[in-house]
């Protein structure tokens, strides 16, 4: 029996752990795996191989209510539905609210994808890198808590990150927003084109747009096409999974690629519970698992722990990983952990129309759109507002049909080919400023279906927000009314809730000072070292660009750190 | 199935997209119990009153009135099913004392002259023709014939010449 236990225990030993598969746990299981060790990787979620999109060759016409969604899933995830990516043809990759259940102090829509890959599959594939004004802004606007690294730290491991991934740009030689590794770029639409040309003389160059850089293969290269991926098709059906690896996941890319090294080895089903440490060793042993089908309870053995589970689970882990030495969860000296939770505010919107270039339409299908970089605020204070936004731009043109009359009237007039004015738009996507009183906890009595605590979330927008929401409608009003668009109108997004981002970020965050921060600038717990948390979790400010490439970066760099280190016996 | 083909010989079958796990092919189980309304023979006349056959196909050769049936049990408020239940009674009222015919044996300059001018129910007949609408120009005919509707393209052209 002795024996049996002893096997049984090195079955489940590995060098490293990776808790989650999405888009920064696959990274982390593709270089630790990658650097020769043995890794574990824990999803919560159900087994999803590259390929498994049961609807991903669908037509429009086959689906039965033709991509709406009914009344009994409405009514059943009034909050998951609430996504814009969720509809007939991907709901499946979403969790159903009832199925795990959080307690909204204030509303917060919580939208979750649990599966190998997590969200990787359903994310919007926006892929801009930080600044260095992005990096110094905590401290240059005297936030909290600042970043304990800078630009020149990170830019290497967005190029190591971009090569792999895939990331389609223009070079457009911005110091707001510098330039990356980039496959060839899509093409702007003939308004787009003008709305640039536009900004750049009434603004003297202050206000660029620019082509938006996103994770699609617009122009294989050999190492994408090792991973077993092909061009981009420009279906722009990217919530469904892509068959051709055209975009960006970790189904696709990162874990593939891990299994292809030979040491990592996959546990789907597998809710962490929390983090095992060792009052002797004072270091973290090991993870607890729950078994999500049998609720058997597994513990699993590393001396690297990365801790990816994505934002808000991540804190829910390190909150319940409690031990005489950390009775506050897992890192948890100054009572922080939790805390700090920031998002991207998207609450409003402006449209438009452009009477000009009627002759002229586009053609094909383009899975991105342009993109304003932050123009406000960027190397010094100019507003009454903290920080600024960065927006969305598209420009397109589509065929209208005429729905008059009825019977043969009406047949004739649905096959008139006949267009519209250029419809244009636009999408905020404000900095939010990281505070104490935006948290997370865990209740301390209702448990879900695992045991695991369920999580009090407590997250509000503030006067900044609306300021800045005020500053976006105005300003991008100003822009399209010189670029001579017409029927301009903002929009207020009625229902939208902090969360709805699906950038939630912050809780467990870097810093230099143990006192207001919980991981060092390698993404390490300040009073754990071997544990490593590089998702959402361990951002300490959120800017205004898409997270998710600064995630992969932050993991790649961390893992490469992490190896070294064991191999140097320090961990 | 052609697409399917295509996706076959560029070598990406080989993915298993034909061997999918079984939560995959569940995906939609249970959404194919049937629900009948009392006259559900009269969305066949309906759709094709809206949209009739001539030398192209119509409405109800694109399957619309399976369509209206489907998503308005499956996608509309109790309040609306209701709506609906009333309007085809009324419509059916209206054949019997106009033409001595149940509605869906009218032929369609008949019901169509009934629908159109019914303003008791307008709103419920609007949306009748908007769900028509809908599923005519989903439909395969439609847009592979009139939309030149490609899944996937391949290529994105920012602005040509119409």
């Amino acid at each position: 029996m002795a024996n049996f236990n002893i096997d049984s225990k090195k079955k489940r030993t590995f060098d490293a752990i990776a808790i989650g598969s999405g888009i920064s746990g696959g990274w982390a299981a593709k270089e630790l795996s990658e650097k020769g060790l043995k890794t574990l990787v824990l999803e919560r979620g159900k087994e999803v191989n590259h390929g498994d999109y049961p609807t991903t060759m669908m037509q429009p016409w086959e689906f039965e209510h033709l991509g709406q969604i009914t009344k009994e899933m409405k009514d059943a995830n009034p909050i998951a539905t609430k996504c814009y990516a969720f509809g007939e043809d991907s709901s499946h990759f979403f969790v159903k609210d009832a199925e795990h259940p959080y307690i909204q102090e204030k509303p917060f829509d919580w939208i979750r994808g649990y599966q190998s890959g997590g969200k990787s599959l359903l994310w919007a594939r926006g892929t801009q890198r930080w600044s260095k004004y992005d990096f110094e802004g905590p401290a240059r606007d005297g936030f909290d808590v600042h970043w304990p690294i800078g630009y020149e730290d990170l830019a290497p491991w967005y190029s190591h990150v971009e090569i792999f991934a895939g990331i389609s740009g223009n070079k457009d030689g911005l110091e707001s927003l510098p330039d990356g590794e980039f496959l060839k770029p899509h093409e702007q639409t003939c308004v787009e084109k003008h709305f640039t040309d536009q900004m750049r003389k009434h603004y003297n160059g202050a206000r660029p747009v620019i082509i938006g850089r996103c994770a699609h293969l617009t122009d294989p290269q050999p190492i994408h096409y090792q991973q077993g991926r092909a061009k981009c098709q420009q279906r722009d059906l990217c919530q469904r999974g892509c068959p051709y690896g055209g975009y960006f996941s970790s189904n696709a890319s990162t874990l593939p690629w891990a299994k292809m090294t030979g040491n990592m080895t996959m546990r789907n089903n597998s809710v962490v519970h929390s983090i095992i440490y060792d009052e002797k060793k004072q270091k973290a042993i090991g993870v607890k698992v729950i078994d999500a089908i049998t609720k058997q309870e597994i513990e699993y053995f590393a001396r690297i722990i990365f801790v990816n589970g994505s934002t808000v689970n991540t804190n829910i882990i390190l909150l319940n990983s409690k031990s005489s030495r950390f009775p506050n969860g897992l890192g948890n000296d100054n009572g922080l952990m939790g805390k700090y939770i920031h998002f991207h505010n998207f609450e409003t919107t402006i449209s438009g129309e452009y009477e000009g270039f009627l002759d002229k339409k586009t053609d094909g299908i383009r899975p991105n759109g342009s993109y304003i970089p932050r123009f406000r605020n960027v190397k010094k204070q100019e507003t009454d507002f903290l920080r600024g936004y960065a927006s969305g731009f598209s420009a397109s043109r589509m065929e209208v049909t005429n729905r008059e009359g009825w019977g043969e009237e009406l047949k004739k007039n649905l096959f008139e080919k006949k267009y519209g004015n250029w419809r244009v738009g636009s999408h905020f996507m404000g900095e939010t400023i990281p505070k104490i009183s935006n948290y997370v906890k865990l209740d301390e009595t209702l448990k879900d279906q695992w045991g695991v605590p369920q999580v009090r979330i407590h997250v509000e927008m503030d006067g900044n927000d609306a300021k800045m929401a005020k500053d976006f409608r105005e300003q991008l009003t100003e822009m399209y009314t010189l670029a001579g668009f017409t029927n301009i109108k903002t929009h207020s997004r009625n229902g939208w809730n902090p969360g709805l981002d699906i950038h939630e970020m912050g809780g467990v965050i870097m810093g230099n000072d143990p006192k207001n921060s919980q991981l060092n600038e390698w993404n390490q717990l300040h009073h754990c070292k071997n544990v490593f948390v590089t998702d959402g979790a361990c951002m300490t400010s959120n800017s205004t660009q898409n997270p998710s490439l600064t995630y992969m970066a932050l993991t790649a760099r961390a893992a490469n750190h992490a190896v070294e280190e064991f191999k140097k016996g320090n961990l | 199935m052609e697409r399917r083909n295509v996706i076959k010989s560029l070598g990406i079958g080989l993915l298993g997209l034909g061997n999918l796990p079984s939560w995959a092919n569940n995906w939609n189980s249970g959404s194919f119990e049937h629900f009948e309304f009392e006259n559900s023979e009269m969305f066949a006349k309906i759709v094709d009153c809206i949209i009739p056959e001539t030398n192209t196909p119509g409405a109800k050769s694109v399957g619309a009135h399976k369509y209206l049936e489907k998503v308005i049990k499956d996608c509309y408020s109790e309040q609306i099913q209701s709506e609906v239940k009333q309007t085809l009674k009324n419509l059916e009222k209206e054949a019997m004392v106009k033409h001595q015919k149940s509605f869906e044996k009218l032929d369609n300059l008949q019901a169509l002259e009934i629908l159109k001018n019914n303003t008791a129910n307008k709103k419920t007949v609007d949306f009748f023709k908007n769900l028509t609408i809908r599923s005519y120009t989903s439909s395969e005919y439609y847009l592979t014939n009139h939309k030149n509707y490609q899944m996937a393209p391949a290529y994105f052209h920012g602005c040509v010449a119409i």
